[in-house]
């Protein structure tokens, strides 16, 4: 297992290190104007102005250097200040918000986190539900049902769901309203520990700020987990099927292990094992399908804020939460990996 | 397929002696598409999800081919920006009369409608788009889209799969690590980040969230093939092209990929549903295809602006939504059927 270890994180450095070299050279697709954002605020009225900026900050260099200095920053000749540099943290200027990108994205962080929680806790423990108990009853209704279910759920695309949902939920039946929080959370003063809405609410013991949160997190959530879902009942589904088929279940099953424990003691560990490498793919799922799901809902985070700045052509900043993103999936999927290695006796023991 | 797959004669060691086991006798399909082909043929002719699945795709290649006799194209030059009735904003309900711009009659009008006027048949979005135009014609967008998409990606995964496990060693080592770090961006967030690229620089159209979709999407097929291949190229018959003198070109291109690609070939045709969702996922976001482009996700965003009123004015996210689910649907009908047909876990379990 140690060496399964090793070899997983010495091929992270090299995954980061690609990612941040594609991000770069996506950047460079842009003009030295588009790319002055990552320093300056406001895009110079005059071209004379311009230029100045673009050799102040070398946006013309080799392009090496120019990924150097993106990496680590830049003294600013002026101020002897260190600007820009993406590993200090510094991802630019997002024109579209009118602030550093940081800040957005640390404004806009824990909404997306939140709403990610809420939408992949269900998936899990509902999915591997339905997708066990579909696949002990192949066949029958409860399978048809689950399979119809998941065929139903991958070909419903996001945004016509959302849409739907909305119409029903929010604009006819009012059961919930739509954006993040309501507009007198916002006014209310309560102390922010992690500025998740949830969690803030519960250690202020502030039960109706929860309840508001709680609200405004279901149409989201549901609407951004149902595909993945989907998905992963299917995964479960198919990967107990194949584990009931083994030689060792019916050695268990031909020395008269009760059925229950057959299913829950002998199958299920072992068939969850692929279930959790899914997980990791769930993620990725999820943390692009936030830029959909939290559009349709007004919901404040980051898949909005990028989505937002797309349409806007802000390219540094949605480069920056594609970076982002992207680092905090290597990291979840480092995780799973980590957990799968666990569960799996083969890797354990190997 | 090849004659190696052709029906066996009895091998002359046996000849003369009863054989134990009467070979079946092929049919005429069998022999004319391979015993393989055949038997995915067989099982999605003859699976009834399928059957459904593969009218509703028969359905949207019809109307994608004959969408200039459905609706004529109002301006010939550019038949995929929908006809505008006006500017007004608010959308008029199906069945209105049709005022402005709009196109020749097409034939079957008369003698369905009974009327000899354009009506809105499906409505209009806010903007006055034609809801009717813009499906018929976006069912073109879309398959041409979902093919093109579709084959560009195989090409590059097949490529990039096939050298790696062609080659395997550094070769192998360096393109699967190149493999994992465009897998590690969410692929939707990816994509729209290349289009937002993109869109300046080559103009709006259907090209920028064609390309991003195409570079953040090759990926899977890239592995596919390449576990495939891995297995084929110690077989027999490349050791006998080698030892013939047949260069790499030719054993990787004649020999291998023809014989690995089928899997991955008739399981990348199935993704043709998923793709056409992220196209539209890209368009209902505003990336992508300009305002009024005959274009399904496009279609649906209008609706974003009518939410708190959306009930009364349905039709602009019903009809849009149901094209999308009913074409999406098809494909992912066949797609499951093709997948249990193809499992070779699963295989001989399936209900025939």
């Amino acid at each position: 297992m140690i060496s399964y270890f090793i070899r997983r994180l010495l091929i992270m450095p090299f995954t980061l290190f690609g990612m941040t070299v594609l991000i770069f050279l996506m950047l460079q697709l842009l003009g030295p104007e588009a790319r002055s954002a990552l320093y300056v605020r406001d895009i110079p009225k005059n071209a004379e102005v311009m230029r100045g900026i673009i050799i102040k900050y070398g946006l013309n260099d080799p392009i090496y250097v120019q990924y150097w200095h993106w990496l680590v920053g830049r003294k600013d000749a002026d101020t002897g200040k260190t600007v820009g540099g993406i590993l200090r943290g510094d991802f630019g200027f997002s024109r579209s918000a009118s602030r550093p990108v940081a800040e957005l994205l640390a404004l806009r962080f824990p909404a997306t986190l939140e709403l990610t929680l809420y939408a992949i806790i269900p998936i899990i423990i509902i999915g591997i539900w339905m997708g066990v108990t579909a696949a002990v009853h192949h066949n029958q209704w409860i399978d048809q049902g689950a399979r119809v279910f998941s065929i139903i759920g991958y070909s419903f695309p996001v945004f016509v769901f959302g849409i739907l949902v909305l119409m029903i939920f929010y604009a006819d039946l009012r059961w919930f309203p739509a954006g993040r929080i309501s507009d007198w959370v916002a006014k209310t003063d309560y102390r922010q520990y992690t500025h998740l809405i949830t969690i803030d609410a519960l250690l202020n013991l502030r039960f109706d700020i929860f309840w508001d949160a709680i609200r405004h997190l279901v149409l989201p959530a549901v609407t951004l987990a149902y595909t993945s879902l989907a998905a992963f009942l299917r995964i479960t589904r198919s990967s107990m099927l194949e584990t009931l088929r083994q030689e060792y279940v019916t050695t268990a099953r031909a020395k008269g292990v009760p059925e229950n424990d057959v299913i829950n003691k002998h199958a299920r560990p072992n068939a969850l094992i692929p279930v959790v490498t899914y997980s990791g793919i769930t993620i990725a799922y999820l943390l692009g399908g936030v830029v959909i799901t939290e559009t349709i809902f007004n919901f404040q985070g980051m898949g909005s804020a990028a989505a937002e700045a797309a349409a806007r052509y802000d390219v540094v900043t949605v480069l920056a939460f594609t970076l982002v993103t992207g680092v905090i999936l290597i990291l979840a999927n480092l995780v799973v990996d980590i957990l799968y290695a666990f569960l799996d006796p083969r890797v354990r023991l190997g | 397929m090849s004659a190696a797959n052709q029906s066996t004669p009895v091998p002359p060691e046996n000849a003369g002696v009863e054989p134990d086991i009467q070979l079946r006798k092929l049919n005429r399909m069998e022999r004319v598409l391979g015993p393989e082909f055949y038997r995915i043929f067989r099982g999605v002719i003859t699976n009834p999800l399928s059957i459904i699945g593969t009218s509703l795709i028969l359905f949207f290649v019809l109307v994608a081919i004959f969408a200039a006799q459905i609706v004529p194209p109002a301006t010939p030059t550019n038949p995929y920006s929908i006809p505008r009735d006006g500017f007004g904003t608010t959308p008029l309900p199906p069945g209105t009369a049709w005022l402005r711009q709009a196109p020749p009659l097409p034939f079957w009008w008369k003698a369905i409608t009974g009327k000899d006027k354009w009506f809105h048949v499906l409505g209009t979005t806010s903007g006055q788009w034609d809801i009717f135009y813009g499906l018929v014609w976006g069912t073109r967008t879309a398959i041409i889209v979902g093919v093109l998409i579709e084959g560009l990606t195989l090409m590059i995964g097949i490529i990039i799969g096939a050298v790696a496990s062609f080659y395997g060693g550094w070769v192998d080592e360096i393109l699967m690590r190149f493999t994992e770090i465009f897998m590690a961006f969410p692929f939707i967030m990816a994509a729209l980040t290349l289009s937002a690229i993109l869109t300046p620089i080559i103009g709006r159209g259907i090209w920028p969230p064609t390309i991003a979709l195409v570079v953040f999407g090759w990926m899977s097929y890239a592995r596919l093939i390449r576990g495939d291949i891995l297995s084929i190229r110690e077989r027999d018959f490349v050791t006998a092209a080698r030892v013939v003198g047949a260069n790499d070109s030719r054993i990787l291109f004649s020999h291998i990929i023809p014989n690995a690609i089928y899997p991955t070939l008739v399981l990348a045709s199935m993704d043709i549903g998923t793709i056409v969702i992220s196209f539209a996922a890209l368009s209902f976001l505003g990336i992508g295809t300009e305002v009024g482009y005959a274009d399904w996700g496009q279609l649906i965003s209008f609706a974003r602006n009518w939410i708190p009123t959306l009930s009364q004015y349905w039709w602009i996210v019903i009809y849009p939504g149901i094209a999308l689910i009913l074409f999406v649907l098809g494909w992912n009908l066949v797609g499951d059927a093709l997948r249990d047909i193809m499992d070779p876990k699963l295989r001989g379990q399936i209900r025939r």
